[in-house]
């Protein structure tokens, strides 16, 4: 039966594509260094052995998992976990997933190691949000190979090979899991504040100024013209919205209604796209204005929205120029 | 002629089928939630919200009418660079204070800006002994003959269409006293 909210079909090669982008991202949010390292001279970049590199390796305010088990969030920064054989088994283990077969395998672990190290990251005295879509989609990902799994009841075949429903079933959830994250902020913005966020939303300047003068004492550099453009950014959007409480009203409330529709993402290839393409906008001047790190986001949503989105117009594209080139062949 | 009855019926089906089809969705939603709904009352810290990776993404869900900021000076009262010598930025080091001042503001169950710099100094002592033991060993020596270290927080708040900014109150030192 039809419904509003349907997950779309993908060609195989969109599958691996997604699939390989979503590895890297994996890698890029664990502890685990670059094949590609800058030289000690400076001068140029050789290839090295990714090296797993956890700072702290005490929970000095435990939060979630290390409330109740501290060793197991502490256990990734032990010397066994330094060792280069476990680098290597990581990096095995994100071919694995890259290469998508036997999926419920080579998912679940680094599920694991996504949420040990956000839970140590977080129980260092200061709560960040940036990794915790990596992690979500990962266990969404989990989640549905094994209900998969348990509902085919293929035990002894059911973890092998990659069908391509299974696979775009993945990709169905890892959607979800990433709308969800704006679904959650904006009702918690309305269940602290209510309709009055958007109202309150003209005191903004308070945590651009703020946010300005941390980044100061971060290096004790103010930003001049000299540093371009981007550099002066926040101190003239400052100026301008105190200038302007409506227009920063409007704008700042803006971002609240994006999160709440950002459902709508899930309606198709193009509207993943066009949602996906506004919410990378938002979160990439947001980025520029308040310092702040929304760089997993960004990759989720080039890869799981804006990416099929163009894939889907490019192969019409390419579809209608074959046509085109077809009838013209046969006029002449 | 439809009876409203069969209508709500249809409307009510449907909108089962769109639930299913945003199961996921809706379960994530929930578990996000599951955290901050399920609290302990023994902490007093905002980490009891917190579950990774379930968090209700608390950032920017309201606007106060003050905010603060914090920084760090050495023994002559002049700020430290902390990012380049500690790789600890100021957000965090706002973090870690914030953080700790929220359990003493519910002891003396007041607003944040009401504490008074003393009572602030727990939170700013142990702030300033954190930021020191994540630095790396060699910045150690350069924090100990820059000592004694001072924590300052400042206070921005919108009056008449522009940003004031109190004057820096010292809320901790270390080595602590």
């Amino acid at each position: 039966m039809k419904t509003f909210f349907v997950h779309s079909v993908y060609a195989r090669w969109e599958l691996v594509l997604m699939r390989g982008l979503f590895a890297l991202v994996i890698w890029d949010a664990l502890p685990l260094t670059g094949l590609i390292q800058p030289d000690p001279s400076g001068t140029g970049s050789t290839v090295r052995k990714p090296e797993w590199r956890v700072h702290y390796d005490t929970t000095p305010k435990p939060t979630g998992l290390a409330i109740s088990n501290a060793e197991w969030v502490t256990s990734i920064a032990t010397p066994a976990a330094r060792s280069s054989w476990f680098a290597a088994v990581i990096v095995l283990l994100l071919m694995g997933y890259a290469l998508g077969a036997a999926p419920i395998v080579f998912t679940p672990p680094l599920l694991a190691l996504t949420v040990l190290y956000g839970t140590l990251n977080n129980s260092q005295g200061a709560i960040t949000h940036h990794l915790q879509v990596v992690s979500l989609a990962l266990l969404a990902q989990t989640a549905y190979l094994i209900w998969e799994l348990v509902r085919r009841r293929k035990w002894r075949t059911g973890w092998l090979g990659n069908p391509a429903d299974r696979e775009g079933r993945i990709v169905w959830v890892t959607q979800q899991a990433v709308v969800a994250t704006y679904v959650v902020s904006a009702l918690t913005k309305l269940k602290e504040s209510g309709f009055g966020w958007f109202v309150d939303a003209a005191r903004f300047p308070i945590q651009l100024k703020k946010n300005n003068q941390m980044a100061y004492y971060n290096h004790l550099k103010a930003p001049n013209e000299a540093d371009g453009y981007w550099a002066s950014l926040p101190a003239k959007i400052e100026v301008l919205f105190l200038e302007s409480p409506n227009l920063c009203r409007v704008v700042i409330g803006s971002g609240l209604v994006l999160e709440l529709v950002a459902v709508l993402a899930l309606v198709g290839r193009r509207w993943a796209l066009a949602v996906g393409a506004v919410l990378v906008a938002f979160h990439l001047s947001i980025s520029a204005v308040m310092s702040l790190d929304f760089r997993f986001n960004i990759y989720l949503l080039l890869i799981f929205f804006v990416l099929p989105g163009i894939t889907a117009f490019l192969a019409r594209w390419s579809i209608r120029a074959t046509q085109r080139g077809k009838t013209e062949a046969k006029v002449r | 002629m439809i009876r409203p009855s069969s209508r709500l019926k249809t409307v009510g089906k449907r909108l089962l089928r769109e639930a299913k089809v945003l199961a996921p969705l809706l379960v994530l939603i929930v578990f996000c939630f599951v955290p901050k709904l399920g609290r302990s009352k023994e902490r007093k810290d905002a980490f009891r919200y917190e579950y990774f990776p379930f968090s209700h993404f608390p950032m920017y869900s309201g606007f106060g009418e003050r905010d603060y900021y914090v920084f760090v000076t050495d023994r002559d009262g002049k700020p430290i660079a902390t990012e380049p010598m500690t790789f600890v930025r100021s957000t965090k080091l706002k973090k870690v204070f914030n953080t700790d001042l929220s359990v003493i503001q519910k002891q003396f169950k007041t607003r944040k800006d009401l504490l008074t710099a003393e009572q602030c100094r727990p939170a700013g002592n142990a702030t300033l002994k954190q930021l020191v033991e994540l630095a790396p060993e060699e910045a150690v020596p350069k924090l100990r003959q820059m000592s004694p270290l001072s924590l300052h927080r400042v206070y921005l708040s919108l009056e008449d269409g522009a940003i004031v900014e109190t004057e820096p109150q010292e809320v901790g030192t270390w080595p602590a006293p």
